[in-house]
């Protein structure tokens, strides 16, 4: 069984076989059209497009919406702060008390929470879809013209892969000290926010710890294996645009082209 | 009395289609003054049984008895568990605070605490005078095992459960933690898991040995000194000292007792060698 880490859904589906520079590319090309849209019509059309990805990306509706939790409270803060108005309003939909609920606010407010929404579900896609460690392939590939600019790609992505490697040992390590401090009576559940926060004192020292010698081991492990960092390193499996990403690439400028002309 | 497992079955992810069965049908009991040495190999259900008896997880079905009564979750204070590799554990700025921890959260009078923080530094042989004051991150392996023991013992348990207790310590450090529990034997109940049992052999009371997450048998130690192959018979691996008494055993027609420490086991050779001449 796969470790549960991260939000990678291992099925195959042909938005799972692209290549993460061009998901990437696309996440990025989506968010910039997303902001430039200003008529609901062309948020209708960008949520067309996201339902479409999901069902291609064979991904559960249940999952892919997962990521809208987090950011629940903006959405409820988006609707409220636009559909509220104090006093009088120029459409009034309902008064409660002073305060008198705005129709043409409250389309706003739908607006601008549907385009978090789909911004949200939309880039959650390619996390959604392409391994950890193929992203942060993908983001060296990207980011590789920096080099020029002397911006040590390959070891940002070296520490980026690293990073990604150690989220679930991490996770197993701080579960295993939250136990020995439950079974020292300690408790995580109880008292207020600051009381609650001081409790995790005990876990997050010894893991921190833990983590820099970890860290000091691996670097020497890397060291001794020969590992000398920067440019000039190989890859084991090396990753490739194939027709298929072009393609998809090619279409989806083109359908951002034809949408700038219509709407 | 003691602290049992009756019948108890663990399923992990029960009801999904991920149930493993970690632990079935298995009956234990680690008794008041005794040392029960819980053995078997990696992935046998071994730490799962010590967090069934910790009251860390509840039994899938069966039970779990502290003194005759069912446990309803983790009895803090009446059950001690050092887990695997417990220095990770210790975070407080000083062994003394580190110690105190856990009578704290157990609500200890603070007028108490520093008698509990003393007494369990005492019983794992370091000086509270000596190390109090150290952080506990400069201590060497053995010392950061011992505090960790400390901030179990000092919340007084009845039973002390331990798994792999000398795991990764030096020959001083092991030797260490095996005093400590050699003088808790008489007041607590012990219970160690561990894979490789030669080291606490000459302390147990009673081995209980545990192979696909089944207990495979139950020797009690005036058993297996009479004949020590019965444990090999439980797939529990003999110590070399054992191993060469069983063999000098087979040249001679002696009738000498097998011994598990190095001492005994010395003067159970040379009674051997008597008895062949």
């Amino acid at each position: 069984m796969r470790p549960a880490f991260g939000q990678y859904v291992p099925i195959s589906s042909p938005v799972h076989s692209l290549d993460a520079r061009t998901k990437m590319l696309i996440a990025l090309g989506f968010t910039v059209a997303l902001f430039l849209l200003g008529s609901l019509a062309g948020l209708a059309v960008a949520a067309v497009a996201v339902i479409a990805c999901i069902r291609v990306a064979r991904v559960p509706y249940r999952v892919a919406l997962r990521g809208v939790r987090a950011v629940a409270l903006i959405l409820a803060v988006t609707l409220i702060a636009h559909a509220l108005r104090w006093g009088s309003a120029p459409l009034p939909l309902l008064r409660i008390g002073p305060l008198t609920v705005d129709g043409r606010g409250l389309l706003e407010g739908v607006f601008f929470a549907g385009r978090i929404v789909l911004l949200v579900v939309g880039t959650s896609l390619v996390t959604l879809t392409t391994t950890p460690v193929d992203i942060a392939d993908g983001l060296e590939r990207l980011m590789s013209p920096l080099k020029i600019l002397r911006i040590p790609v390959e070891d940002l992505a070296m520490m980026l892969t690293i990073a990604l490697r150690f989220i679930p040992t991490t996770a197993t390590e701080a579960e295993r000290v939250v136990l020995a401090q439950r079974a020292r009576g300690a408790r995580f559940d109880s008292g207020g926010p600051i009381r609650r926060t001081r409790a995790y004192v005990p876990v997050l020292v010894p893991l921190f710890v833990n983590l820099f010698r970890r860290a000091e081991e691996l670097s020497t492990a890397m060291e001794a294996r020969g590992y000398r960092g920067g440019p000039g390193r190989t890859r084991l499996r090396e990753s490739r645009m194939r027709t298929v990403d072009w393609v998809v690439l090619s279409l989806f400028v083109a359908a951002l082209a034809a949408l700038a002309m219509v709407l | 009395m003691g602290l049992t497992a009756e019948n108890v079955t663990y399923v992990y992810d029960a009801g999904t289609a991920f149930a493993v069965p970690a632990l079935t049908d298995a009956d234990v009991r680690v008794e008041a003054g005794r040392l029960t040495l819980i053995v078997g190999p990696s992935g046998s259900g071994k730490s799962t049984l010590l967090a069934l008896l910790g009251g860390l997880i509840s039994p899938t079905s069966g039970r779990v008895l502290v003194d005759g009564l069912e446990t309803p979750g983790a009895l803090h204070g009446v059950v001690g568990l050092v887990f695997q590799d417990p220095e990770s554990q210790l975070f407080a700025d000083t062994v003394r605070d580190d110690v105190a921890f856990g009578p704290k959260n157990l609500g200890a009078p603070d007028t108490e605490i520093p008698a509990r923080v003393e007494e369990s530094l005492e019983a794992v042989g370091l000086s509270s005078a000596a190390f109090g004051s150290r952080s506990p991150f400069t201590l060497s392996g053995g010392e950061a095992r011992r505090v960790a023991i400390a901030g179990v013992l000092a919340m007084r348990p009845r039973y002390l459960l331990l798994d792999e207790p000398t795991a990764g310590l030096d020959a001083d450090g092991r030797e260490a933690v095996r005093t400590i529990l050699g003088e808790m034997k008489g007041r607590t109940g012990i219970a160690v898991v561990t894979h490789d049992p030669e080291e606490f052999l000459p302390l147990a009371d009673e081995v209980v040995a545990i192979a696909n997450g089944r207990v495979a048998g139950t020797l009690l130690a005036e058993e297996f000194q009479r004949d020590a192959s019965l444990l090999a018979g439980l797939g529990v691996g003999l110590p070399d000292i054992v191993r060469a008494q069983l063999l000098a055993l087979e040249r001679t027609s002696a009738r000498v007792p097998l011994a598990f420490d190095p001492e005994a086991a010395a003067a159970a050779l040379i009674a051997m060698r008597d008895a062949t001449r």
